[in-house]
């Protein structure tokens, strides 16, 4: 029994097929990129996932080497994401299930990153820190919820990243935050900027403003080269993260930490979160995925559609929509106890 | 374990009863009276100009904010002493139970719970009022002392001075946030405190307006995945 | 009509303290203070500001604490204790307002780690009725204190004036 997933919320198109004990049989994808200076925008990602997602399917097919008889659900994300891409994606699935005779299991996007991290890392119940383009959330689990601890109150820490690397004209390829990571790695100076966290709360967008006020002026007189600012940034954003997680484990009493989505490939972030843990008196673990399931993709939608299938969850064709909001404590988390 | 680095003075003699995520804290005592110590650590993952500014900066906050609330009426524990080289605050042991293990017992009653609430409420249209933020709003970090039931404010690390309606919206929200993931079960308390916060606050208006424009915030921002 | 006290962490240190009602050369005391005539070194506190003895031991306490880091910000030990009674930054109008003045009637009078015979010269130099330290809450002169400290009557129904008075010594570096 497997099941495939589609995924494609944001600016990536993926298919990716799974086994009943989360084992992945294949997980291609395909990336928009935009010219440096630009970020995605709706209309654009969709054409781009229209034109792939058909190869993207046979050739995880194909990759697997499974009939699609063998299939158990065609898992979608349902939200949340950009609304344009996300409908385009939920087509295909409707079109494969109603081609295949196969039900339809609709997915919300952050449960599949936690599930995805769960199971690579094998990790039972840690904190979960997830941080995208999109998200950035302190997540623990407490009956039959993914609560939220803490969370942005305004824009995401990826969009905070790339909007930087945009004021940079940094290249997005492969994206804006692995280019800041790379630079950051170059600065020595560290430039003073807000630190913003309110209870288990962080805010990014005075940061962002006051960073790219800060940067023409140091820049033209020399006073900080990009490099500096690129890791001035990412110490203090990476600082507040680090710090709401460790404010969530001593909330929640769990020693273990679970970093997922897109920044959290970010090795620096990571560096700093090992540290946290160590020298935190608590003996946890810190558990991060590689770039192949941090970044989104197929099989983290096929896995919790396998986990959902199991429990008799479906969704019927007529509830097959998509929603741009979506909230993760939204999700009856009914395969843990 | 690892080995304590900081110089701990005079903790001889205190027993550690918690590690919070920035602060050990002590029980100990101060000039014949219990006292709380509460420690600050270094944070070893983050840049040592930033963690130097983060840790000094909030202890003098932390001491300057219970003043403040003080001085507004707002019943905090009493600094007794501040230790700048050991980056420790000691204040007076306040006797009593947070809220948290209140509720959690379950043993008030309908009216007692409205009660309670409404003091809540009472004291945060105090210190917003006059210009206090204390950033940290849960329920562990309000006590109900034991020999008069008055509630007293605790745990301002997080507080700063501020008048501006988003940042009261903010800390609203906070406390908000934390009835739903820990006391979800329990009826609707943020509706009690915010119903006491109108009638005790002369700026509720605004601050209703902001809280309302973050919480709808907190769900369109789960639009992008 | 002596007190000593200890200090929790500060092995060996003591405060002796005394209390004087009706002074009458309080002009006399100040002169030789400010002149270095005194036998031993003291420290004369206006009694009518100090509403508990805590407050007393408070700023001790912070002095013993600074002098151990070799911190001090005034020139002595028991200067450093009249200065930490203010809760302010301000040492002239500390030593102006807290300290000893020529029409002081009431005295406390402390010395850290004295010997029978500091006490005896402490003794013999004022010329005033040595009284119980319990009588010093009747003194207070509660309309200045709360002026000096800057204490709002809201404050007060949530705390003693020693506690104000306490918050504020913690917190003046801050």
């Amino acid at each position: 029994m497997f099941a495939l997933g589609i995924e494609g919320s944001a600016n990536k198109v993926g298919v990716g097929i799974v086994g009943e004990d989360g084992t992945i049989l294949a997980n291609p994808r395909h990336t928009y990129i935009t010219p440096p200076g630009q970020g995605f925008l709706p209309r654009q990602t969709a054409i781009h996932h229209q034109e792939h997602i058909l190869d993207l399917v046979q050739q995880a097919i194909k990759e697997a080497g499974i009939a699609p008889s063998e299939l158990c659900c065609i898992a979608f994300t349902k939200g949340p994401g950009m609304g344009a891409p996300l409908v385009s994606c939920a087509v295909v699935a409707r079109m494969l299930s109603q081609l295949w005779g196969i039900p339809l299991v609709g997915v919300n996007h952050c449960v599949g990153h936690i599930e995805m991290g769960r199971v690579v890392t094998g990790a039972q119940d840690p904190v979960v820190l997830y941080v995208s383009g999109g998200n950035t959330q302190v997540i623990a689990y407490s009956d039959r919820r993914y609560r939220i601890f803490g969370e942005t109150i305004d824009m995401a820490i990826g969009n905070c990243l790339d909007r930087f690397a945009r004021i940079l004209h940094l290249s997005n390829d492969p994206s804006p935050g692995y280019n800041i990571e790379q630079m950051a790695k170059g600065g020595s100076k560290f430039i003073e900027l807000p630190y913003v966290v309110k209870g288990m709360d962080v805010s990014f967008s005075g940061i962002l403003s006051f960073i790219e006020a800060a940067a023409h002026d140091l820049l033209a007189k020399e006073e900080a080269t990009r490099e500096d600012l690129c890791y001035s940034l990412q110490e203090t954003l990476f600082a507040m993260l680090v710090e709401i997680t460790e404010r969530a484990m001593a909330h929640c009493n769990t020693s273990d930490v679970l970093i997922v989505g897109g920044v959290g490939c970010n090795l620096r972030l990571q560096e700093m979160m090992q540290i946290m843990i160590m020298v935190g008196e608590r003996g946890g673990k810190l558990y991060h995925i590689d770039e192949r399931y941090c970044i989104d993709n197929g099989a983290m939608i096929a896995w919790p559609g396998m986990l959902a299938f199991k429990q008799g969850q479906v969704t019927p064709l007529e509830e097959s929509t998509c929603t741009q909001r979506y909230r993760t404590d939204d999700v009856l988390v009914t395969w843990r106890d | 374990m690892v080995t304590v680095e900081e110089p701990i003075v005079s903790t001889s003699g205190c027993t550690l009863i918690g590690q919070g995520a920035e602060a050990r804290v002590w029980e100990g005592m101060y000039l014949g009276q219990a006292s709380i110590l509460k420690q600050r650590f270094s944070k070893k993952y983050r840049h040592s100009t930033l963690d130097a500014k983060l840790t000094v900066g909030r202890l003098k906050q932390e001491v300057r904010s219970m003043l403040r609330a003080r001085k507004v009426g707002v019943l905090t524990p009493v600094v007794q002493h501040v230790d700048h080289e050991a980056s420790t605050i000691y204040m007076q042991k306040v006797i009593g139970r947070s809220i948290k293990d209140v509720l959690h017992e379950g043993s008030l009653e309908a009216e007692g719970l409205k009660l309670l609430m409404a003091e809540v409420g009472r004291i945060l249209a105090k210190i917003h009022d006059g210009g206090l933020v204390h950033g940290d709003l849960t329920t562990s970090n309000m006590m109900i002392r034991t020999h008069d039931g008055a509630l007293v404010l605790i745990d301002f690390g997080l507080s700063y001075n501020s008048s501006v309606p988003e940042d009261k919206g903010v800390d609203l929200y906070v406390l908000e946030r934390a009835f739903t993931s820990a006391h979800s079960t329990q009826g609707n308390l943020m509706d009690m405190v915010l119903e006491s916060y109108r009638h005790h606050s002369s700026q509720w208006s605004a601050t209703f307006n902001k809280f309302a424009e973050v919480r709808m915030r907190g769900r369109k921002r789960a639009m992008l995945g | 009509m002596e007190q000593v006290f200890e200090f929790e962490g500060l092995c060996g240190r003591t405060l002796h303290v005394w209390l004087f009602i009706n002074v009458s050369n309080s002009k006399d005391i100040l002169q030789k203070l400010i002149g270095g005539q005194l036998p031993v070194e003291c420290v004369f506190v206006n009694a009518t500001l100090v509403p508990d003895l805590i407050v007393l031991r408070a700023a001790a306490h912070k002095a013993l604490t600074a002098d151990q880091r070799q911190r001090l910000k005034t020139k002595s030990l028991h200067s450093e204790m009249l200065y930490n009674i203010s809760g302010s930054k301000h040492i002239g109008e500390t030593l102006k307002r807290f300290g000893i003045a020529e029409g002081s009637q009431h005295l406390l009078v402390a010395r850290f780690d004295a010997s029978e015979e500091d006490a005896a010269a402490i003794k013999a130099v004022v010329a005033g009725q040595p009284v119980a330290l319990e009588q010093l809450h009747t003194l207070t002169d509660t309309a200045t204190v709360t002026k000096y400290y800057k204490i709002s009557p809201e404050e007060l129904k949530i705390g003693s004036l020693a506690d104000a008075i306490l918050c504020r010594i913690a917190a003046r570096d801050c």
